[in-house]
């Protein structure tokens, strides 16, 4: 339990009918980079809003830094920096303010950080913030979540309105500073690409609830998709099918590991196996994601990744 | 730095009725002590229309600055957070809700708290009433309308934290004053029912003896009731 920096059981949040997230479980590694990836109102948001105190469960439980984020909000909130979804800040003070006024709330805060995150994202910082672009209101938060000397970052959408130059420096910021440092990162994402550069952990989440948690490598080495056709296939997600759906009489099985044994297993109930294909991540996130009929997906033979 | 981010989003508020203040101070200086003897050369009935003027004019500011810096600065408070789409970042300081709660609302009423002091020393210099000469005076408006000014302030910001939004919290507190006058005049005119009354602070006998602190303690306790409302509603908020 100590190696995680997060760790859910069973988390849900219910908002009037909606789950926005229904079950989740989730360990993110200490040290890991870890890419949160899903639709719009998979309950990302939700979730890292409930890791933060910002949103309180409707039932289960979780703890960040080995802290129950009930009974701890205070002290996860000093060892944890948050760049949030809308990117809003005061209109009126301008970044360097904000520096002044963000640091006294951090005994780790790294001045040297901030001016060096300042120069690499190129930010403005004696202009007042409700006139920056969207894009620069972004790398304001970034900053001030960089320089916090924080063990955990929660970054929701960091790069959303950065553009591509940016993007990069901020994915090289994150990666070499803060990552080399043995802090975690955990972020949500929906650019695959971004979430490929500097992951090595991965989680897919859907309608709240977790269909996949895996290291990025493995993914790549070990995850095929096996189509085949035939009648009266199995459609479960018996470990170490992670999701398989059935479109007429062709089933698609997105496997975690063993994906030659299991063709041979299929063959051997006379379907007659078509593809047994690598996966990207992309791959994997639309394979997971999709919505067709008798579809079923889970965390089967995905977690804990060790275990490949 | 929370105090002095506060300070930032009041000052504005703060300054103009601040301004405010002084204007109608300088004007009453100004008639005086009539530096320039334009009014000592104007005709008696004039003069004395000034000088009522004057008194009318601090009378006034003296009380309405200071209400309506209650409903001002309580719009200003940490629920405009929600408004602006920057609790998110507020509130994932490390420091509690309570802590954010307390700091914003102290620095608004000793803001207010100024507001009555400035006002109650101009009017209390244009009358020649000294506060050493007349202490039970002084000390009776003093206090009375500081009870009055934090009682607007505290509903006013009661409000801005349970609708999340400064204007509609002025609304609300506008409402719930206005609402709470009604049911005074409703109760006591047509059942005699007298129950407390806010202006009744201002309204009590000006002599030390007569000084009562019973009901401004009882004032004072609704405001602290009604910030543990806000307080419990900020420490559920969801954001």
């Amino acid at each position: 339990m100590s190696d995680l920096v997060i760790a859910t059981q069973g988390l849900v949040k219910v908002y009037s009918k909606v789950r926005a997230v229904d079950g989740l479980n989730l360990s993110v590694q200490r040290g890991a980079v870890y890419g949160f990836l899903g639709r719009n109102g998979a309950g990302k948001t939700t979730t890292m809003k409930m890791l933060l105190g910002l949103a309180r469960p409707t039932s289960g439980q979780a703890q960040v830094l080995g802290l129950d984020i009930s009974r701890h909000r205070v002290e996860i909130l000093r060892r944890t920096a948050f760049v949030g979804e809308n990117k809003a800040l005061y209109d009126q003070l301008t970044p360097a303010e904000m520096v002044r006024f963000t640091r006294n709330f951090y005994p780790g805060w790294s001045d040297a950080a901030a001016e060096k995150c300042a120069r690499q994202l190129e930010i403005p910082m004696q202009q007042k913030f409700g006139k920056l672009s969207k894009g620069n209101r972004a790398k304001v938060w970034l900053l001030l979540a960089l320089a916090q000397g924080a063990e955990l970052f929660l970054f929701d959408e960091p790069t959303a309105g950065l553009d591509p130059f940016m993007n990069d420096a901020l994915l090289k910021l994150l990666a070499e500073d803060a990552a080399s440092e043995g802090r975690t990162i955990f972020f949500s994402s929906h650019h695959l690409a971004e979430v490929e550069q500097i992951c090595d952990w991965v989680g897919i989440v859907d309608e709240g609830r977790m269909l996949l948690e895996a290291r990025l490598d493995d993914i790549r080495e070990h995850y095929r998709l096996v189509i085949a056709a035939g009648r009266d296939l199995p459609v479960g997600k018996t470990a170490p099918v992670v999701a398989a759906a059935r479109n007429g009489q062709f089933s698609r099985y997105l496997l975690a590991r063993d994906a030659e044994a299991f063709a041979a297993r299929l063959r051997g109930q006379g379907a007659a196996v078509t593809q047994v294909s690598p996966m990207s991540l992309r791959e994997v996130f639309l394979e997971l994601v999709r919505k067709e009929e008798s579809c079923t997906s889970g965390n089967a033979g995905a977690t804990p990744a060790v275990a490949f | 730095m929370y105090f002095w981010k506060c300070w930032r989003d009041t000052r504005g508020c703060f300054l103009i009725l601040l301004g405010a203040l002084l204007a109608a101070g300088a004007f009453a200086a100004y008639v005086k002590f009539d530096p320039f003897g334009w009014i000592a050369a104007k005709p008696m009935d004039l003069r004395i229309l000034w000088q009522g003027l004057a008194t009318a004019l601090l009378d006034t500011t003296a009380i309405t600055v200071p209400v309506a810096g209650g409903l001002f600065l309580g719009a200003l408070g940490v629920g405009m957070e929600f408004e602006k789409g920057t609790a998110d970042f507020l509130l994932t300081r490390p420091r509690t809700r309570r802590y954010f709660l307390w700091t914003s609302w102290g620095l608004g009423a000793a803001q207010s708290v100024v507001l009555v002091l400035l006002g109650c020393l101009f009017r209390f210099a244009r009358l020649g009433v000294r506060p050493v000469k007349g202490p039970g005076e002084f000390f009776r408006l003093l206090v009375a309308l500081c009870t009055l000014a934090l009682f607007c302030y505290t509903v006013t910001y009661l409000m801005t934290t349970l609708a999340r939004n400064s204007r509609n919290g002025m609304a609300l507190a506008i409402l719930a004053i206005s609402g709470y006058e009604g049911l005074y005049a409703w109760l006591r005119f047509w059942y005699e029912i007298k129950i407390p009354f806010f202006l009744d602070l201002l309204r009590t006998p000006g002599a030390d003896a007569d000084f009562s602190f019973t009901p401004v303690a009882g004032w004072l306790t609704v405001c602290l009731a009604l910030m543990l409302v806000a307080q419990f509603r900020l420490d559920w908020a969801e954001v």
